[in-house]
């Protein structure tokens, strides 16, 4: 055996290489085969381009702009009309309202940078509102927040609550602000400010409450506190292991906090909790074979909470069981040629930009260039797609579902043409 | 923008196009085809393939997509068998030959994508985002294919942990 299997690997390649001595290539075929080619496409015509464009027109599904031909949404799903955005926004914050969405983001941003040389423009906040019974969309008051990225938001009472974010993608000045936006009176309001900045927190209406966990503080990633916003002000759990990634309040009142896998404890933590009472209770591990890319929270309509996870290796799908030893989560789906399998995506990549969401029906899975339907509920998040890059940063496309519509939103970074996509689940 | 360049071009970079050709399919006369067919598209285009920083990358992207598309498009009962290589490699090869033949035939049996990448990576030395660029895939995209793929080569080759230990190597630009 090699010393290394990276070592081995490579001499076996260059060793083959080597082994096959290459014959000349004659050119003056390849450039008259190609020159034939040329004169054989012009033979074609104008008159046959306009009727393939035409044909094209006709038969392309119109979601083939966004990100690839070979997206198809999930049986029993379809997508509808939806209008042009009047914004193309940079990873905004999509959030379900009755009747739509809301949108809250930066525009006009141009290519992200690491750079701190080149550090985007401030770019400017816009906020609208889409009706997905007619598909149209208005602008509405972007509101107070200095935040620009890694804003989170959710509905609580009729209400849109932005929390935290940062001003720039690069940027450590993690904002603590709280902002509400009346859908009836479409008006902001300020609310308590969080006790710390807090960029790209979870936040979810569990109970009456809006719960905030995860994101970044000052102090540090991965933080254990899951804060409660309560009259007067936040009031600050702590469920003992690290809190990132997804929450659901679909289980009741009780809030489920997903913790952080990393690679050396390859675990994902689970808690139930009751924001009301600040009550735990610690749920089973689930082992992680690799370091964790994403993962989804939700909740089954026989109310059994499911957990999606999607590591580097693995597009696994685990089921809260309820036995005799307490809690535990039991693989349903446990690879990746089992999950490709059940959802019959042979070029599926369920690890790659996987990303599992809701459906009104179903778990609306999206998985490298697929769309697919599990059985869950309650989720949302973003999808990197083969969209295009622009500036050197990865299209992504939000994809966020209330009341059995998912609403497929790219943003500024992908080149695609095409604009929002509203995938209906409802089957009706 | 003239054949003399063409002629040139080909003549310095077609031998290592089809040896890479050849690593990406494992089969001389589908490298010969993928190289011929790939030069056949550059030369329509061979003005702006020119202004390009390093042309031959242009193509090498074409045979990468083409061998792709000549994937998908062979019969679904048409298995690649493990060729043994009928032409000694040269040096002294005695030490690992064994290894390597059997590193070979498993790499045959990686699918398309994941050898791409593995390909990619070890012998043309391409970081992550090249080759994600490249497959016009994410960097995730393309460290999940590597390291499913290095996996079924483990398996296949049966390695131990020791060995497999060193595969893992981050590449993420």
């Amino acid at each position: 055996m090699s010393s290394s299997f990276d070592d081995l690997l490579e001499a076996t390649l260059h060793d083959a290489a080597a082994s096959a001595p290459p014959r000349a290539t004659d050119v003056r075929w390849v450039v008259g085969e190609s020159r034939r080619r040329t004169r054989r496409r012009r033979v074609a015509g104008a008159a046959g381009v306009l009727v393939v464009a035409l044909a094209l027109f006709l038969v392309v599904p119109q979601w083939s702009g966004l990100s690839g031909e070979r997206l198809q949404p999930a049986e029993g799903a379809q997508f509808v009309a939806v209008n042009d955005a009047p914004f193309r926004w940079t990873r905004p914050t999509v959030v379900g309202v009755p009747g739509g969405f809301f949108v809250w983001g930066v525009t006009g941003v141009g290519r992200m940078s690491s750079d701190s040389v080149r550090l985007p423009p401030p770019g400017e906040v816009h906020a609208a509102l889409l009706d997905t019974r007619t598909g149209a969309w208005r602008e509405v008051a972007a509101g107070p927040l200095g935040s620009r990225f890694g804003v989170s938001g959710s509905l609580v009472d009729g209400e849109v609550v932005l929390v935290g974010g940062a001003t720039s993608q690069t940027s450590q000045d993690r904002r603590t602000e709280v902002a509400a936006f009346s859908l009836a009176e479409e008006s902001w309001r300020m609310l308590p400010p969080l006790p710390e900045g807090r960029n790209r927190a979870q936040s979810v209406e569990a109970g009456g409450r809006l719960v905030v966990a995860g994101g970044g503080t000052a102090t540090g990633r991965n933080e254990s506190a899951v804060l409660v916003l309560e009259t007067g002000g936040w009031r600050q759990l702590d469920v003992g292991h690290p809190v990132d990634a997804v929450l659901s309040s679909s289980v009741g009142v009780l809030l489920m906090g997903v913790g952080y896998g990393d690679n050396v404890t390859k675990v994902v933590e689970t808690s139930l909790l009751d924001p009301g009472s600040g009550g735990l209770q610690r749920l089973a591990r689930v082992p992680v074979s690799q370091k964790l890319l994403h993962f989804a929270l939700g909740t089954a309509r026989d109310a059994t909470p499911l957990l999606g996870l999607a590591d580097e290796e693995d597009g696994n799908l685990y089921e809260l069981a309820f036995g005799t030893g307490g809690y535990a989560w039991e693989p349903v789906l446990t690879d990746v040629e089992g999950l490709q399998a059940a959802l019959g995506g042979e070029d599926m990549q369920p690890t790659v930009g996987g990303f599992l969401t809701s459906a009104a029906d179903g778990w609306l899975a999206v998985t490298g260039d697929k769309i697919h339907h599990i059985r869950v509920n309650g989720m949302s998040g973003q999808v990197v797609t083969q969209g295009g890059t622009k500036g050197g940063a990865e299209c992504r496309i939000s994809v966020t579902e209330f009341q059995g519509k998912a609403l497929f939103l790219p943003d500024e970074y992908c080149d695609a043409p095409g604009g929002p996509k509203l995938l209906d689940t409802s089957g009706g | 923008m003239t054949t003399a360049d063409f002629e040139a071009f080909v003549s310095h970079h077609g031998p290592a196009l089809k040896r890479f050709a050849y690593v990406l399919c494992g089969d001389r006369g589908h490298a010969e085809d993928l190289v011929q067919e790939a030069l056949v598209k550059t030369y329509r285009h061979w003005s702006r393939v020119t202004r390009l920083q390093r042309p031959e990358a242009y193509v090498r992207r074409i045979i990468v997509n083409d061998r792709h598309s000549w994937w998908r498009k062979r019969s679904n009962n048409e298995v690649p068998v493990p060729g043994i290589r009928d032409v000694a490699a040269p040096g002294d090869l005695s030490d690992g030959l064994g290894d390597r033949d059997a590193m070979w035939a498993a790499l045959a049996g990686l699918p398309t994508r994941q050898r791409s990448v593995l390909v990619l990576r070890h012998y043309e030395q391409l970081e992550d985002a090249e080759i994600a660029e490249l497959l016009q895939c994410s960097r995730s995209t393309v460290r999940s294919l590597a390291a499913r793929g290095a996996t079924r080569l483990r398996t296949a080759l049966s390695m131990d942990h020791a060995v497999a230990e060193g595969t893992t190597r981050g590449r993420d630009a």
